[in-house]
């Protein structure tokens, strides 16, 4: 009986656990923000690459990742300087994507467009990348104007123990991570160094080398809050130059990249969520030797004036602070609405280009609301109001239906609409800046920002029975007011270049991705094709155009300097421009597992001819891409369910080089040639 | 388990002219309807023991029953019959005389309290919070058509769940059931188990799923595409696909069914499963993976018909 009752006073009986568990309150895990959309249900055309496409692709980079997104150009400037746009080529800087990790905003400030190579963020550290294949404000913030590339990294709970990973051969790559778990404490961390020669040291001085810290973590003190932080850091020194041309020198430049962010998830009864996030990222990059005049910098006026006297060193820092707050409320069982603002503070000091620093703030708000109107159709409506800091107010409604005709079978009819706002770049020339010689000068009337509407019909089949998933759609995009060098410097010299809201264009397509699993899922191919089509016009028209005084250069070629404006235009814009696009474009992806512990995948990327835009028609374009990409991968599994892989990754396989982008002949001329290497990892 | 109504038991305590003067007495209290002595013990504080006692009380309110609440830690007094809420409560009133009507217990946290005392002839029983396996079964059928193989992840800590994967096994289903022999295993258990089946099925087992794990099994299980099923309603807030349980009132009900049979026939019958439960579903998970499931009452209109089929005419 003493026993007894001694046993009954004992706090935690046996048979008490498995009742507790029955009653036992949980944290909320998968709140909203931390769900997908499913491809049948988003309003927007979407691509998603997972961690197996990553892995079976054998891409070390983001950019290269987008080969994997129908339609999406990837090119390289050089190895340092990748080109990532929907709706071809582009300038270096491809302003208009939306690039967000973990939904902070990476584009840069000063030139709108994201230094890819510095970017703190390994591969590995990726979960899947959503790319949203259209204009997407309502539900991704300001510049999702061609599209959106948003990366989701490794959740806190992710890494489990140890893991480190080596790669020699063409690339010097090394990473090692840790990670664990905890009652209200969960993190990861990773450090890591990224490098390569480039692509051909002969010509291109594009050699790299990134150094890459992250941390992330995730404290939850009760079932309703937690707290994400994330800290990232990453420097790194980038060659840059190009043989024979003295005003293009060879020599390193380097950057410093951080970034943190820390977010507060509450959720409230019923799936409702509130999150509130601030994020705060600085880059700076220096150039210690920048011509900013080719005439001394090729020694023309020696020795009159020396030529250290073109050269200057040029320092680029910006910095952004982000406040967004974000809530997610089920008005009823069928209406979720996620709305929320934000405030941005984006500050660039370029003293050579911009002369004195700038800081822009900027706010918006945003409403955007799935109606569930029946079992088989999904109304997603929403807008964003914006203001951009640089005197323009703008708004960016969307509106789009899903309707499931089964289970199977899902049309979506959509109607989107997007701004880009000029970036500092383009508004904030100083008129005495003495980059390229002072070349370019500010706008002559303001830029406002550009316009886009999307209008697309797509179909989504998911055959689960099969492992069978089909997409295609049909889209017409129309943009206005797009923002371009306005070249009258080609009529008096005097008359440097300038940007301005110039032309209108259209873009027309058709693709199509089909993804299938096989071998129990272990096994998988994608296949993805894009048609495309580019046309544009003069959207306001430059008043040389009119101008009837007699060419002062060329008269016995041009009736008048008006004639000579429009046959400038024509040639070198209007006709130039369906070229930024590739026609056809196909990528193909597949993996099979072999005997259990072998995985073979196969990559095979075609991309047909494009002219980057931006350049003179008389710069080599880029000719048409056949590339075959190939991994092998061994795993070997040890006790305690340590496991450890070994990967051959051959790039260009078949040797079908080809040229890449580039804005002189020298570069464009560079050649992508066959590259291998071997990687190996441990996870302990 | 069964016996006739407690009362009559300390009869045998008492001298026998006594006992006859008292039963002449006690037939005409009887005659007279007297009520059944009958408390609800909890001694714990939930908010679902809570619940099952304002609804028990009540189902009971019109019944010829005198119902004293006992929301203390001990049990001072004999009772015509003990209705323990929870299974603290349980293990207290399973050390009195009285007679027991155990409800909201597990089945292992029951069986392992009768362990204790075998010989116990009194009447004693229970409506568990379990679901029946063939139950769980079914409506991971209705729910997930496509489903073929069911991952079990379990430890040491584990109830018995051998009735669920002979149901599992019934069905024609593949169970692929991973053990996992401690915290630091768990992450490599679990991505074995999620990736060889279509869905997780999360039993009462306090080593694997608590609340410090949670968060990493969803969190895991979403990432590679693998719905859980979870018991309880917590399970379905936290992100797990739906849960089969039953509601406090739902078990409330039917205790007190069994308690007005136990007046009118005094006995009790054996330990048994609830009759009546409920099904909810994450909508947001559900979408998010893009499982289509139906409404639930269709759902739990054609389990209750199944059911209903398998019981055959009443």
């Amino acid at each position: 009986m003493l026993l007894l009752s001694f046993l009954g006073a004992f706090p935690c009986l046996a048979e008490e656990s498995f009742d507790d568990s029955y009653f036992q309150a949980l944290p909320v895990v998968l709140t909203a923000s931390r769900l997908s959309q499913p491809l049948s249900e988003a309003p927007s055309a979407m691509t998603v690459i997972d961690r197996e496409m990553i892995k079976a692709s054998g891409f070390r980079s983001v950019p290269e990742l987008m080969r994997l997104v129908p339609g999406m150009y990837v090119g390289f400037a050089d190895a340092n300087r990748p080109v990532v746009s929907l709706h071809g080529s582009s300038d270096e800087y491809s302003h208009r994507m939306q690039i967000l990790i973990d939904g902070r905003s990476v584009y840069m400030p000063p030139f709108g467009g994201v230094h890819w190579a510095d970017i703190p963020l390994m591969i590995e550290d990726i979960q899947r990348i959503e790319v949203v294949r259209g204009p997407s404000s309502a539900s991704h913030g300001t510049n999702s104007f061609y599209g959106v590339i948003n990366i989701i990294t490794n959740d806190a709970t992710a890494q489990h123990g140890g893991s480190v990973s080596v790669s020699r051969g063409y690339v010097s790559d090394a990473s090692a991570r840790f990670g664990n778990t905890g009652e209200q404490l969960d993190y990861r961390f990773s450090v890591g160094y990224r490098s390569d020669q480039g692509l051909d040291n002969s010509v291109l001085n594009d050699h790299n080398a990134t150094r890459i810290f992250n941390l992330r973590s995730n404290y939850h003190p009760n079932g309703t809050d937690s707290f994400d932080v994330q800290i990232g850091s990453s420097n790194g020194v980038y060659g840059i130059g190009i043989s024979g041309r003295p005003e293009d020198a060879f020599r390193d430049t380097s950057s410093q990249s951080d970034y943190q962010q820390i977010s507060w998830i509450h959720a409230w009864p019923v799936s409702d969520e509130t999150k509130l996030t601030y994020s705060h990222n600085i880059h700076n990059s220096l150039d210690p030797y920048l011509c900013i005049d080719s005439g001394i910098c090729q020694g023309y006026y020696v020795p009159t004036t020396p030529i250290s006297q073109g050269f200057t060193q040029q320092s680029v820092f910006s910095q952004r602070n982000e406040l967004e707050f974000q809530n997610t409320n089920w008005l009823n069982e069928t209406n979720r609405l996620v709305w929320g603002g934000s405030m941005r503070r984006d500050y660039a000091d370029y003293e050579l280009f911009l002369g004195h620093p700038y800081t822009v703030n900027s706010w918006q708000v945003f409403a955007h609301d799935e109606w569930r109107i029946s079992e088989s159709a999904i109304l997603n409506i929403g807008t964003m109001y914006e203001d951009n800091g640089m005197g323009n107010r703008n708004s960016s409604p969307r509106a789009s239906i899903n309707y499931h005709f089964t289970p199977q079978h899902t049309l979506r009819f959509g109607i989107s609409t997007a701004t880009r706002s000029p970036v500092m770049s383009e508004s904030f020339i100083a008129a005495n800046n003495t980059i390229w010689g002072g070349a370019y000068v500010p706008p002559v009337n303001p830029l406002v920002p550009e316009k886009i509407l999307s209008k697309e019909i797509g179909y989504i089949g998911e055959f689960r029975s099969l492992a069978l998933t089909v997409d295609a759609r049909a889209y017409i995009d129309q943009v206005s007011g797009l923002i371009w060098w306005d070249k009258y410097v080609e009529l008096t010299p005097s008359f440097p270049d300038s940007f301005k809201n110039l032309f209108d264009a259209e873009y027309r397509g058709v693709d199509a991705t089909v993804k299938y699993h096989w071998s129990d899922g272990r096994s998988f191919g994608v296949l993805n094709y894009a048609y495309q089509q580019a046309s544009t016009s003069l959207g306001s028209i430059p008043t040389q155009y009119y101008n009837a005084s007699p060419d002062p250069l060329n008269p016995n070629r041009y009736s008048s300097v008006g004639d000579r404006v429009r046959q400038y235009y024509n040639n070198e814009y209007v006709a130039q421009f369906p070229g930024l696009v590739p026609s056809h474009s196909v990528s193909v992806l597949l993996s099979q597992s072999l005997l259990n512990d072998l995985q073979l995948s196969a990559g095979y990327y075609y991309r047909g001819r494009v002219h980057v835009g931006d350049v003179g028609s008389d710069v080599t374009p880029e000719n048409t891409m056949r590339r075959f990409d190939l991994r092998i991968a061994k795993t070997f599994k040890f006790e305690k369910g340590r496991r450890a892989e070994v990967a051959w990754i051959v790039q260009n396989v078949t040797e079908d080089n080809y040229t890449k982008y580039g804005t002189v002949n020298a570069v464009a001329e560079v050649l992508f040639t066959r590259r291998a290497w071997l990687s190996a990892t441990i996870d302990f | 388990m069964i016996s006739s109504a407690g009362y009559t038991r300390y009869l045998n305590k008492i001298p026998l002219s006594l006992s006859i003067v008292i039963l002449l007495g006690l037939s005409i209290w009887t005659a007279q309807a007297a009520p059944l002595r009958v408390t609800v013990f909890s001694a714990q504080s939930r908010s679902a023991y809570d619940q099952f006692v304002h609804s028990f009380k009540g189902e009971l309110a019109r019944e010829n029953i005198s119902l004293t609440l006992n929301p203390s830690n001990s049990l001072s007094s004999e009772f015509d019959l003990i209705v323990a809420v929870g299974i603290k409560s349980a293990s207290i009133a399973l050390k009195t005389h009285s007679p027991v009507l155990c409800v909201l217990v597990s089945k292992a946290g029951f069986e392992e309290l009768l362990q204790a005392d075998k010989q116990d002839k009194r009447a004693i029983s229970a409506i568990y919070m379990d679901q029946p396996g063939k139950r769980q079964i079914d409506l991971l059928v209705a729910a997930l058509p496509r489903v073929k193989k069911i991952g079990l992840l379990y430890s040491s800590h584990s109830p018995n769940f051998t009735e669920l994967s002979k149901a599992i096994k019934k069905k024609h289903l593949i169970l692929y059931e991973q053990k996992s022999n401690s915290a630091d295993l768990l992450h490599r258990d679990l991505q074995t188990v999620l990736q060889k089946s279509d869905v997780l099925l999360a039993i009462p087992d306090d080593g694997i799923y608590n609340s410090s794990t949670i968060r990493h099994i969803l969190m895991e299980a979403y990432r590679s595409g693998t719905p859980l099923v979870g018991f309880s309603p917590a399970y379905v807030r936290a992100g797990a696909l739906f849960s089969l349980f039953s509601r406090p009132e739902q078990i409330a009900k039917q205790a007190s069914v069994l308690t007005k049979a136990y007046f009118d026939t005094g006995r009790l019958p054996a330990p048994q499963y609830p009759h009546k439960f409920d099904v909810t579903v994450n909508r947001q998970v559900a979408n998010s993976l893009g499982i289509q499931i139906k409404q639930n009452d269709l759902l739990l209109s054609k389990m209750n018909s199944a059911e209903n089929r398998a019981r055959g005419p009443q």
